[in-house]
């Protein structure tokens, strides 16, 4: 929306649509009227679309001197070879049509004029070419007008004898039909066919009082088209359809004064522009002549003519009498001149101009090759054009997918073992053959595969086929090296040769010192002896006698006994397995081996290990060994054998990446599933996730990482979280949102109320009315800071459950619940019940099942119990101390003394007067049936209790028991206080300990009470104890 | 592996100006002429169903930006009516959150830069600007900024390079291109204080470039950019080290219509429109020496249009758009042996007739040519050998 003016003033006209030099071409105007009577030279001149904007003062890219004026100037697309930039035609002043090349004024500043004729009379007032560029009319005084043919400039025809005299104002070609032109005096608009020689075709608008001046042509259809009339009296401008030419489609009246240039955009049929003699320049709808912008003028003249560029659509020049030409644009014509915003256009947004719609086709590509399109199509049937938008995954990776499916069903089908093998086919490399068949016997671990497959172990197969599961330590002499059992077998024959020589006669008297020591048990002075004299064969079956073979082994490589580098590997091989102090050893055996015999060294270490355990820890070691030799990949099959995926990944780097993730995970796999995994298989998974993502497997990418919530990887996080978004969120994939990795708070938000419709009730409550604190919308707390890798705290917070008992929880997905905690370690289990809680004040229904808490609010909160509980607090613990250490751990010993039987009669008095005491305080409503069999059971008991031991403690308690049992059980059952499962409970527990079925009784105490009682079948002990636990359900049941 | 295709029924009212997804593909934004914003809700399994309407903009909506999720869900739109409109979705409602009035005139595009970089939105207008937007967390404000005069006739597209986080840590400047009416491509990138100035200008079109995409995946330190233009080229700009700005132009396709718009995937492939093509890049692959093969494409419905208008010699125009869309891929060679392409086997004979000749075609006029002109003139035999070599390689 700027302006510029030119430097002069003058005729001009826009290149032509398609032509190469985009710009316009100025001329002196004939009619201009210099007030100071300079003596100027007239110029034509052009002024390039680039310099438009560039320039901040407008100079002429080319200019020539001519002594021509113009009154109109037209430029033609010329069809010939010869005038490759167009033709521009002038009329000048004196009936002359001026034809000269565009070409050669632009680029060579040279006026090449085709033809100056003068054929007309009087000032020629327009020109105007046909829309192929091969036609030029001019029209002059007395109705005269002329066509000129481009390609043959040599003589003008005449399309035909107007039937008026009057001077042809306006000419303008029709710029749908090339053979139709319309010309315009001041009464009467004519419109001609060229093929139709002699007069017009079509004449019409003889309106009385108009002054027609200008026209201008529907560029959408050759039907219809505008006049002006510049007359003062009636600026009218009229819409003429040809087909009705009777009378105006439309009249408006939107200048004070005449109307003196009417221009209807070419790109845009909903634009038109008008100039008035009152110095307004309107731009509006010429289809209902609605105003829709204008631009400023220069006061206090005259507009000549305005134009529409036909290049650039948003560009438009205007003409002035005395004033310099004016060029403005709709959108930027560059650095501004100053003080010229006034004469900017101005355009209400309302209107779009046609030109300036973005492209109606575009697409764009989201996560897992998902991607929009849109485009515009034409509705044949309807004949509109419609709108399309389509949503698809595309460009899916067969080949990738095929692959990961495989894996994937194999996994579920728990067929990987055969997958593994299948992958093994694939590999020429023996190392990697080896690795994808040492992977497909992970699971089932049996050493005499691991060993066929690396070559090893068919002589024996029978022997080594019993021993098949290994992996227990108690068959480790099953397992173990060949070479020991073999010496065994021959040891036992030898020994009973050498017996033969032995002979102590022969004896020294260091000899009978070292008998004496070994006597006397000291027997490493013994082995160092021997070791010292070098006799270290015998040592070290002296020493197997008492293990202490370490010794004569260090004693050994610590001397410089020359001995056969094949000798120490055999005794490496004996001795390694036996004792534990081998590890030093160990590692040198390891450093040494050439890492030719690789294959040989793993047999080794199957061969001699014995226990699971201590063959990946060995292979472990191999591998991290062989990871700083140059033989890398070497190392990854020790490290499946150590079940060791971090380590793994770091020594197939020269896999390709799903090979990787293959063998990675599937040792991951085969252990215990956890949600934890390390960072390098993290890392790797991440990328074969997005990689998988990229092509298009979006399920199966969310399906590969979806098991690995706990991962303290954030970048791995994130792709989780991307990927449960990408792979359609939960009605896809079936879980529930991974916490957000950036932002809790938002993401719960979010999710909830999106894809949780039926909940988002309640939790979008909570959620508007964090928005509410915010004072600002907050898009993300720190965007600056990266985010910190999502601690405890952050997932805690993410969950919607703790924070609000009061919701209705969402089901909790175990998963979605492990994932917050950082070590996978189970959780502690929960810790036994405080052994003060039945002494202590106990809180009513502490320990209730779920379904009474609810109830428990609307009885008064005075329970009876703990009234009478809390005096007898130290009593209680007074007198039953030694009963209460007892509980708990079962294997304690109970001092005999409490245990003794007694033999005297029981007290029934003491029950009898306690009894009624307390029925006698509260009448009591009649039991049911039921109530009163449990009732008279636990009587039982106590009764059984006070027979089996007269010990104070006993008496006292199995006293307090029903005294207890009285009052409050008794109380609770006739008031039908308890609930439900309480009293199904105790009927059980009176039933299991009238019939003495300990064990479920114990069972049931279990699940109910979580109190762990250890209750033996031996009565006293039973009694006693199944009293105690009495005490706790009279004490603890709850009301 | 069937692929769902799924049309959606936008129930737009005029022309669609713009459709994107957001970067996990379950959001679908478009925009059109009826001045309103729409979201929608997509899944995989091909359900779609409509999220909200947004009504604020007076004027045709012609782009919309999702930025990166983790800012929870916000949309930018750039308009006609000059304006840039920041929504937000809380609580599963969008309301807007931030209006701009961003320029003088008709706003064009707008991007979201990378989420590296925080809340910082770059649009363009008509009048040859670029406005800039940051988002200050602590205040909770924006702020924006401008270059002035980044091309003169107004700038059609932005788009940003992705964020580098060097081995070191250190990040690299931001870093912006933009397309614009002057037939040029411009690297603008901030500079320590802040301040935005072009550091390369990229000529590669005759006619208005229409879009430019910066491809998202950074191959150790090449960048890749590609441009499409009126003059229907698409034009493929590459650099090792951007910091010296030196590109390599190369121009992928040459059509017979104008083309409009182009645009990568998340993973680093490209779509352009308008007789458009769909460029994909594969990443993953170590070698980012590819070479870019047309992959074909069905286009039953899209391309009946233009089938029809083919038999009739019709010339395309803006005005009456001819999808056809063609795919690209990009392939590495390191992976896969798919480096020798239908393009080369012409390439080969003449390499083979006269190795310069076959360098040429391949490469144009450069060093690789002088080396191989050297080569044939020493020895046929070397010749032909850097030949293969080099149409093999690129």
């Amino acid at each position: 929306m700027s302006a510029k003016l030119y430097s002069r003033p003058g005729v001009f006209a826009w290149s032509p649509r398609g032509n190469d030099s985009k710009g316009l071409i100025v001329a002196d105007f004939a009619q201009y009227f210099d007030a100071n009577a300079g003596n100027v030279q007239p110029k034509i001149e052009f002024l390039s679309s680039s310099d438009l904007f560039g320039k901040v003062e407008l100079s002429p890219t080319a200019s020539v001197n001519t002594n021509y004026r113009f009154n109109e100037l037209c430029w033609a697309n010329s069809g010939g070879d010869q005038h490759l930039g167009g033709i521009v035609a002038g009329g000048t002043e004196d009936g002359t049509v001026v034809f000269f090349d565009a070409f050669a004024l632009i680029n060579e500043s040279k006026l090449e004029i085709i033809s100056a004729r003068r054929d007309h009379h009087g000032h020629v007032l327009s020109v105007d070419s046909s829309a192929d560029g091969r036609w030029v009319t001019s029209g002059a005084g007395s109705g005269q007008l002329l066509l000129w043919d481009l390609a043959n400039l040599a003589s003008p025809y005449s399309p035909g004898v107007a039937n008026f005299q009057d001077q042809v104002k306006v000419i303008r070609w029709c710029g749908k039909v090339d053979t139709i032109f319309a010309s315009a005096s001041a009464h009467r608009v004519s419109v001609w066919d060229i093929r139709r020689h002699g007069a017009p075709i079509l004449e019409f608008a003889e309106n009385p009082g108009c002054d027609w001046a200008t026209l201008s042509w529907n560029p959408k259809n050759a039907n219809t088209l505008l006049v002006g009339s510049q007359s003062q009296t009636n600026p009218v401008i009229q819409l003429w359809d040809l087909r009705y030419a009777t009378a105006p489609l439309n009249e408006f009246r939107l200048h004070q004064r005449g109307v003196t240039s009417i221009d209807w955009h070419t790109a845009d049929d909903r634009l038109a522009m008008s100039a008035g003699l009152d110095g307004q320049i309107l731009i509006w709808n010429p289809e209902n002549g609605q105003i829709h912008g204008g631009l400023g003028s220069l006061q206090g003249d005259w507009i000549k003519a305005v134009r529409w560029s036909r290049a650039q659509p948003a560009q438009l020049a205007v003409q002035y009498f005395r004033h310099p030409t004016q060029i403005c644009s709709l959108d930027s014509l560059g650095t501004p001149q100053q003080g010229m915003e006034v004469l900017a256009p101005k355009l209400s947004e309302s209107l779009v101009p046609s030109w300036i719609s973005a492209p109606t086709v575009g697409s764009s590509l989201a996560m897992g090759c998902r991607h929009v399109t849109h485009w515009r199509s034409f509705d044949i049937p309807s004949q509109k054009f419609v709108f399309n938008v389509e949503v698809e995954t595309a460009f899916v990776d067969e080949e990738l997918l095929s692959t990961i499916e495989t894996f994937q069903r194999a996994h579920e089908n728990n067929g990987l073992d055969g997958f593994y093998e299948d992958m093994a086919m694939t590999t020429k490399d023996e190392v990697d053959q080896l690795s994808w068949l040492f992977l497909s016997q992970v699971k089932n671990q049996s050493r005499s595969g691991l060993l066929k497959l690396l070559g090893f172990g068919e002589p024996d197969t029978t022997t080594e086929s019993t021993s098949d599961a290994t992996t227990s330590s108690t068959e480790r002499s099953e397992v173990s090296p060949t070479c020991s059992t073999y010496s065994d077998e021959r040891n036992s024959p030898s020994l009973a040769l050498t017996v033969n020589r032995v002979d102590f006669s022969t004896l020294e008297d260091d000899g009978w010192k070292l008998l004496d020591c070994s006597v006397n048990g000291d027997h490493k002075k013994v082995i160092e002896e021997l070791c010292r004299r070098g006799c270290y064969f015998e040592a070290a079956y002296y020493s197997m006698r008492y293990n202490l073979q370490h010794q004569v082994l260090q004693t050994y490589l610590e001397s410089d006994t020359p001995t056969d580098p094949l000798g120490r590997l055999a005794l490496f091989l004996g001795v390694s397995e036996k004792t534990k102090r081998t590890e030093g050893i160990k590692t040198r055996a390891i450093q040494s081996f050439p890492l030719t015999q690789w294959k040989r060294l793993l047999a080794l270490v199957f061969a001699m290990e014995y226990s699971s355990f201590s063959v990946q820890n060995t292979m472990k070691k191999i591998g991290l060994h062989w990871l700083t030799t140059e033989r890398k990949e070497l190392a990854m099959l020790p490290f499946i054998i150590a079940s060791d995926e971090e380590n793994l990944l770091d020594a197939n780097q020269h896999l390709p990446l799903e090979s990787r993730v293959f063998q990675a995970l599937g040792l991951k796999l085969s252990r215990v599933p956890t949600a934890y995994i390390g960072p390098k298989l993290a890392g790797v998974l991440r990328e074969y996730a997005l990689v998988l993502a990229n092509n298009g497997i979006v399920e199966s990418a969310w399906k590969l990482v979806a098991d690995f919530g706990d991962c303290q990887e954030q970048e791995f996080l994130e792709t989780r979280y991307a990927l449960w978004h990408a792979a359609g969120g939960r009605e896809c994939t079936g879980t529930y949102l991974p916490p957000n990795p950036w932002q809790p708070k938002t993401a719960n938000t979010n999710t909830e109320a999106t894809t949780n419709t039926a909940s988002a009730t309640s939790t979008s409550a909570v959620s508007s009315e964090r928005v509410s604190q915010r004072t600002a919308p907050v898009y993300s707390p720190t965007t600056s800071i990266p985010p910190p890798p999502p601690g405890p705290r952050h997932s805690l917070t993410s969950l919607p459950t703790p924070s609000n008992p009061g919701l209705v929880p969402m089901p909790p997905s175990s998963m979605f619940y492990q994932t917050p905690s950082w070590d996978h370690k189970p959780p502690p289990p929960s810790p036994r019940m405080p052994p003060q809680a039945p002494i202590g004040p106990v809180t009513p229904g502490w320990n209730d099942p779920p379904p009474m808490m609810a109830k428990k609010v609307a009885p008064p909160p005075a329970p009876v119990m703990q009234m009478h509980w809390t005096p007898l607090e130290p009593s209680a613990t007074g007198a039953f101390s030694p009963v209460m250490n007892n509980r708990g751990p079962p294997s304690l010993q109970v001092p005999s003394v409490y245990n003794s039987p007694s033999t005297g009669p029981p007290s029934n008095n003491t029950i009898t007067t306690s009894s009624p005491s307390p029925a006698q305080k509260a009448p009591l409503a009649p039991l049911s049936p039921e109530d009163q069999l449990t009732m008279d059971q636990f009587y039982q008991l106590t009764s059984a209790l006070l027979a089996a031991s007269r010990a104070p403690a006993t008496v006292n308690k199995a006293q307090e028991i029903q005294k207890r049992l009285h009052e409050e059980l008794h109380r609770r059952f006739s008031e039908q206080r308890l609930s439900l499962p309480t009293r199904s409970a105790l009927y059980y527990i009176a039933d299991h300990t009238s019939k003495k079925t300990i064990s479920k009784l114990r069972r049931r105490i279990w699940q109910s009470w979580l109190e762990v009682v250890e209750i033996s079948l031996r009565s006293p002990r039973f009694c006693r104890r199944s009293n105690r636990c009495f005490s706790l359900y009279s004490a603890n049941f709850p009301s | 592996m069937a692929t769902i295709r799924q049309r959606i029924d936008t129930t737009h009212r005029d022309a669609i100006h713009d459709a994107q997804l957001n970067l996990y593909g379950s959001r679908l934004a478009t925009c059109g002429s009826d001045r309103l914003v729409k979201i929608f809700e997509v899944r995989p399994n091909g359900q779609s169903f409509p999220i909200a309407e947004l009504a604020g903009h007076s004027g045709p909506v012609w782009k919309v930006s999702w930025a990166h999720p983790k800012f929870g869900g916000l949309l930018a739109s750039a308009a006609y009516d000059k304006k840039v409109i920041i929504w937000q979705e809380t609580s599963g409602r969008w309301h807007k959150s931030h209006e701009w009035a961003a320029h003088e005139a008709s706003a064009t595009s707008v991007a979201f830069a990378p989420s590296q970089y925080g809340l910082i939105l770059a649009s363009s207008a008509v009048d040859g600007e670029i406005g800039l937007l940051v988002y200050d967390a602590a205040t909770s404000q924006w702020t924006s900024s401008k270059i002035s005069k980044a091309h003169d006739q107004g700038v059609n597209s932005v788009s940003w390079a992705p964020a580098l986080v060097a081995a070191g840590g250190e990040e690299t400047p931001k870093r912006l291109a933009s397309a614009g009416n002057d037939k040029n491509v411009k690297i603008w990138v901030e500079g320590e204080n802040g301040e935005w100035h072009c550091e390369k200008t990229l000529h590669g079109h005759t006619d208005f470039v229409r879009d430019v995409a910066w491809c998202p995946v950074v191959n150790h330190t090449t960048y890749t950019l590609v441009s499409c233009g009126l003059d229907g080229n698409l034009v493929l700009y590459r650099t090792k080290n951007i910091t010296s700005g030196e590109w390599t132009v190369k121009l992928l396709e040459k059509s017979n219509g104008a083309l409009f718009h182009v645009s990568w995937s998340p993973c680093g492939g490209f779509f352009c429109r308008f007789l458009a093509m769909i460029i994909r890049f594969r990443s993953g692959g170590k070698n980012f020496q590819g070479q870019w093969t047309k992959v074909d494409r069905d286009n039953k419905e899209k391309g009946r249009h233009s089938k029809t208008s083919r038999r009739d010699s019709f010339q395309p125009r803006r005005d009456a758009p001819v999808n056809l869309i063609k795919l690209f891929q990009g392939v590495y060679g390191s992976q896969k042996k798919m480096a020798l392409t239908c393009s080369d086997i012409p390439k080969f004979i003449c390499a083979l007739l006269l190795p310069p000749i076959g360098v040429w075609m391949e490469k144009g006029c450069g060093a690789q040519l002088v080396i191989n002109i050297l080569l044939t003139l020493l020895g046929y035999i070397p010749g032909i050998i850097h030949a293969c070599i080099v149409i093999l390689w690129y």
